[in-house]
């Protein structure tokens, strides 16, 4: 390899590289005349297509990691917030996967959009959804593996969930509303203000949304954080008068969530 | 390619390809679907090119889908997201993201762009041509240096779009000429682009073509373009979001007449076709590039590396 080091570079053009930075970053097009070689009219209308095509394929980014927020506030809409997201908090990342990550903050205090008092948690959820479509690939326990590594009685394991799994909790019906958004599922009444806990998990290929009870889910928090099945059941007992043992093992197991499990 | 017996495919020069888009995976894998009237889309397809970005996830869908096509297809990898022309320092996390892709899939070419998309902290998710001066050659090859030492294998560097004029003193073809003799990097020739940039800003892309060494050009990009007024002034737009057109094809066939044949892939990212309809433009590069290779291609002009 030929002997180059940085120390060779000079600094000394960084200045024609801050010069269109400035002008591709800045809220408002440039007034001539422009700091530029050639015809004004043409370094107007280059400088045009690069701005647009910066905001328009970030703006589409965010659509494609939002599409429910993206459908609840309509294309203008969300375009608008687009570019102000963008000029609030522009990417500092080339992984366009996380841009986007402080949307649910900047829509929650987003004047705007204070008629749909849900959007940042929906954001929320959609990030969620896409970190559990991203995550690391494991293979489930089935419930026979499970009894097998407790000898027939699982309450002193301890589980590694799924890296795919995603636990949230809104005060609005969030997830009742992305499932109403998905093409698959009839519409239905939902009040929007009662509250949901949420699961995400993806076993396969595929992204599971499930509305879980409270207590489900608190026994999924308490697993997660490396508590024994007799400890997370115990607690989510105390926050939950009609939690059900039976059911939230049933979702758990169901749902693919346990990859491994230990005595503790 | 240098590493014969590595596990990477290589390409015979006439192979044609397609950018993979996730709304091809199905018709992909499965053979009899999405059937076109001149039959099987894939009996026009040698190869399909990814963007690397897209694959830089731990697990999930799109490796599964990439993993199984793989198993049929050569593969090339395209990062558009490292900023190889750009003035701050090269990204090692986004380098060390792209290793994993390129060592997972173990495609037939890696291929990035003389291009910044970052300045100062800021990614702009663009591929903006940079100044074509000494400073800016000097960097660029330090970070093609650094890049194809991360992945320990050679890279081809394409040639941006340009929609401004910028300082400098270098043409673009002396420029990417000098960025293979310094790193050894072979040249992705992306004839829309040239045509797009001598629109643009007022150059004969004959020449600019007669001015590349051909010699280095290891992969040809084809794609369409759109035509926008910005400010009373026509300009074009590379958009990937239609077929190529006959001028672009005119300056396909003249290269290819004179530096023999090169593994081509047409792009389409915006508003992709369905595969039957790309499989279409594939084939259309394909006549094209039968119809001005050479008789005697197989003593002239022939690949430097292959």
């Amino acid at each position: 390899m030929p002997d180059r080091t940085s120390t060779d570079l000079p600094a000394a053009d960084r200045e024609a590289f801050d010069r269109l930075a400035d002008v591709l970053r800045a809220p408002e097009p440039p007034e001539p005349p422009f700091e530029y070689t050639g015809d004004a009219d043409k370094t107007a209308a280059a400088l045009a297509v690069y701005r647009n095509n910066i905001r328009s394929s970030l703006s589409k980014a965010l659509a494609d990691k939002f599409p429910v927020v993206a459908q609840l506030v309509g294309e203008d809409f969300f375009k608008f917030a687009a570019n102000e997201y963008f000029n609030a908090a522009p990417p500092s990342s080339p992984m366009i996967a996380d841009y986007g990550d402080r949307f649910p903050q900047f829509l929650d205090a987003f004047e705007p959009a204070r008629s749909v008092p849900y959007l940042a948690d929906m954001a929320q959820l959609e990030i969620a959804w896409l970190e559990a479509y991203r995550a690391a690939d494991a293979d489930p326990l089935d419930a026979q593996a499970i009894m097998a590594a407790g000898d027939g009685d699982p309450s002193d394991l301890v589980f590694t969930l799924h890296p795919s799994l995603r636990l949230f909790k809104s005060s609005f019906a969030v997830g009742s509303i992305w499932r109403r958004h998905q093409s698959d599922v009839a519409p239905e009444d939902i009040n929007a203000s009662a509250g949901e806990c949420i699961l995400i998990v993806r076993p396969e290929r595929e992204v599971r949304l499930s509305i879980i009870s409270a207590g489900a889910f608190a026994a999924l928090e308490h697993l997660h954080a490396g508590d024994s099945v007799a400890e997370a059941l115990g607690q989510a007992a105390m926050i939950d008068d009609s939690f059900d043992p039976q059911a939230t093992f049933e979702i758990i197991l169901g749902g693919g969530c346990i990859i491994a499990a230990a005595r503790e | 390619m240098a590493d014969q017996e590595h596990t990477n495919p290589v390409l015979a020069p006439t192979s044609v390809g397609v950018g993979l888009k996730p709304a091809h995976y199905r018709d992909v894998l499965s053979p009899n679907s999405g059937r076109i009237g001149a039959g099987d889309p894939l009996s026009h397809i040698d190869f399909f090119e990814v963007h690397a970005e897209n694959y830089m996830c731990a697990g999930g869908a799109p490796h599964a889908w990439l993993t199984e096509i793989r198993k049929f297809h050569p593969l090339s990898v395209h990062g558009v997201c490292l900023s190889l022309g750009g003035h701050d320092a090269l990204d090692r996390d986004h380098l060390e993201r792209l290793r994993i892709v390129v060592e997972r899939y173990q495609p037939a070419l890696v291929s990035e762009h003389m291009a910044w998309s970052a300045h100062d902290g800021v990614f702009y998710n663009d591929l903006i041509a940079p100044p074509l001066t000494e400073a800016t050659l000097k960097r660029t090859a330090l970070h093609i240096d650094q890049m194809q030492e991360a992945l320990a294998r050679r890279i081809l560097i394409e040639n941006p779009s340009q929609y401004l004029t910028m300082p400098g003193d270098m043409s673009e073809p002396d420029f990417l000429n000098a960025l293979a003799r310094q790193t050894g990097c072979g040249l992705l020739l992306d004839i829309n682009n040239v045509y797009v940039s001598a629109c643009n800003l007022g150059f004969n892309a004959e020449t600019y073509l007669d001015a590349i060494e051909a010699s280095k050009v290891e992969e040809i990009h084809l794609a369409g373009h759109a035509i926008d007024l910005a400010r009373g002034v026509e300009i074009r737009v590379d958009d990937h979001g239609s077929p190529v057109c006959d001028d672009v094809g005119a300056l396909y066939r003249r290269f290819i007449a004179q530096a023999g044949p090169r593994p081509t892939l047409v792009e389409w990212d915006t508003d992709t076709p369905p595969l039957g309809e790309l499989a279409l433009e594939a084939k259309k590069a394909a006549d094209w590039m039968r119809a001005a290779t050479p008789k005697t291609t197989t003593q002239t002009g022939a690949f430097e590396n292959a």
